[in-house]
């Protein structure tokens, strides 16, 4: 029983790690389910390439490596709910490993072309909020830059192993696309269009739960996910750079 | 305000747009009214959070779900302006630039810690 529980409570762990949750919560829910059920105390260890988990009375302990990190809300919404239910008696231990099985193998709930369409959408508004100018002339381009940004970094961080590549090239195509668009007429400010247009790959929400993290006193994951935020950045900036100087 | 693509679930969709919404016309107008873009990030970004947590604990989500409200105070425009006077051999702008983009940076972040703190205070007096 105890053997099973510490199982269902890493794989959890992985899942929330996985989608992004800040590490309070992937804490908390570990340590409430494997409370549920054994009878002695578990401590967990958390950073975001893996977890450890022990019972303080048994010899039990795991440790379980997470090797790719991504933001998916409604992921870290299942397991909320499933181990809500699981805490409150409401299914089993067995329904609830089926439950977390079925979250980890669930196919992203939009498909990739919507995904695609909202970050353009998404890099042609962004436009307007920061730059403040209402230039409708620009959105079109905008659109696009945004939404083949957004495809690239997506299609290459699905294929390529080596992180952070992927948002180079993204960049670079953003950067591409606005300066080749603006050559040809189609828009009519570079800085407006590339400033709108990056923001899809841009990792706002990873910031924000690293201070989150680090205010809370989880260092070691607050650190890390501040790292990978500014290394993201720079192969972003890296990109855009790029392009401006030899444009 | 638009900026909903990463997989939320789809219940959470409007409450999340509409709490983005919120605080970005909370930020506008203190801007508007000269209070200066720090102290108005700050304010905007505890509207968002409060705004989450309180959402959160109806809805029963986590609270993480409602974050993609400060997605649009990140000051984006000053970090590109940063950028481009790196590139265009003006490092003391960049610096300058760089430095507000810390600074707003630090203000969302605080402001969002901040909600969390006061909802905590007033949890506590509650028992």
């Amino acid at each position: 029983m105890e053997n099973k529980a510490i199982d269902v409570g890493v794989l959890a762990a992985k899942i929330l790690i996985e989608s992004g949750s800040e590490m309070w919560r992937v804490e908390d829910t570990t340590k409430r389910i494997i409370d549920h059920a054994a009878s002695s105390k578990a401590e967990a260890f958390t950073s975001l390439t893996g977890v450890m988990v022990s019972l303080k009375n048994a010899s039990y302990t795991r440790f379980i490596q997470i090797e790719k990190r991504g933001i998916n809300m409604a992921r870290i919404n299942s397991v909320n709910h499933l181990s809500r239910q699981y805490t409150a008696d409401k299914i089993t231990l067995d329904e609830f490993e089926n439950g977390l099985n079925k979250v980890q193998t669930a196919k992203p709930q939009f498909p990739i072309w919507l995904q695609t369409i909202a970050a353009g959408f998404e890099g042609a508004f962004f436009m307007f909020i920061f730059t403040q100018t209402y230039d409708w002339r620009d959105f079109p381009l905008a659109f696009v830059a945004g939404a083949l940004g957004y495809y690239v970094t997506f299609f290459l961080s699905s294929r390529v192993r080596i992180r952070f590549i992927s948002e180079f090239f993204g960049a670079l195509t953003i950067g591409l696309c606005t300066v080749i668009g603006v050559h040809f007429h189609l828009g009519f400010n570079v800085q407006n269009i590339i400033i709108g247009a990056v923001m899809p790959p841009v990792p706002g929400i990873p910031m924000i739960t690293a201070v989150r993290d680090i205010f809370e006193g989880n260092l070691l994951s607050g650190l890390e996910r501040m790292m990978e935020c500014l290394i993201t950045l720079s192969a972003l900036a890296f990109g855009i750079g790029v392009v401006l100087h030899y444009m | 305000m638009f900026d909903l693509f990463i997989n939320l679930p789809k219940t959470a969709l409007n409450t999340s747009g509409s709490i983005a919404c919120v605080g970005w016309l909370v930020y506008w107008f203190m801007f508007e009214f000269g209070l200066g873009a720090i102290l108005a990030n700050f304010v905007a970004a505890f509207v968002v959070g409060s705004l989450g947590i309180i959402l959160a604990v109806k809805k029963k989500m986590p609270s993480t779900m409602f974050v993609s409200g400060l997605v649009p105070l990140v000051p984006g425009a000053s970090g590109y302006q940063a950028l481009a006077a790196m590139i265009n051999h003006s490092p003391m702008i960049a610096v300058q630039k760089t430095i507000h983009v810390a600074m707003v940076a630090g203000a969302i972040a605080l402001g969002y810690v901040f909600s969390q703190v006061v909802v905590e205070l007033m949890h506590q007096k509650r028992r």
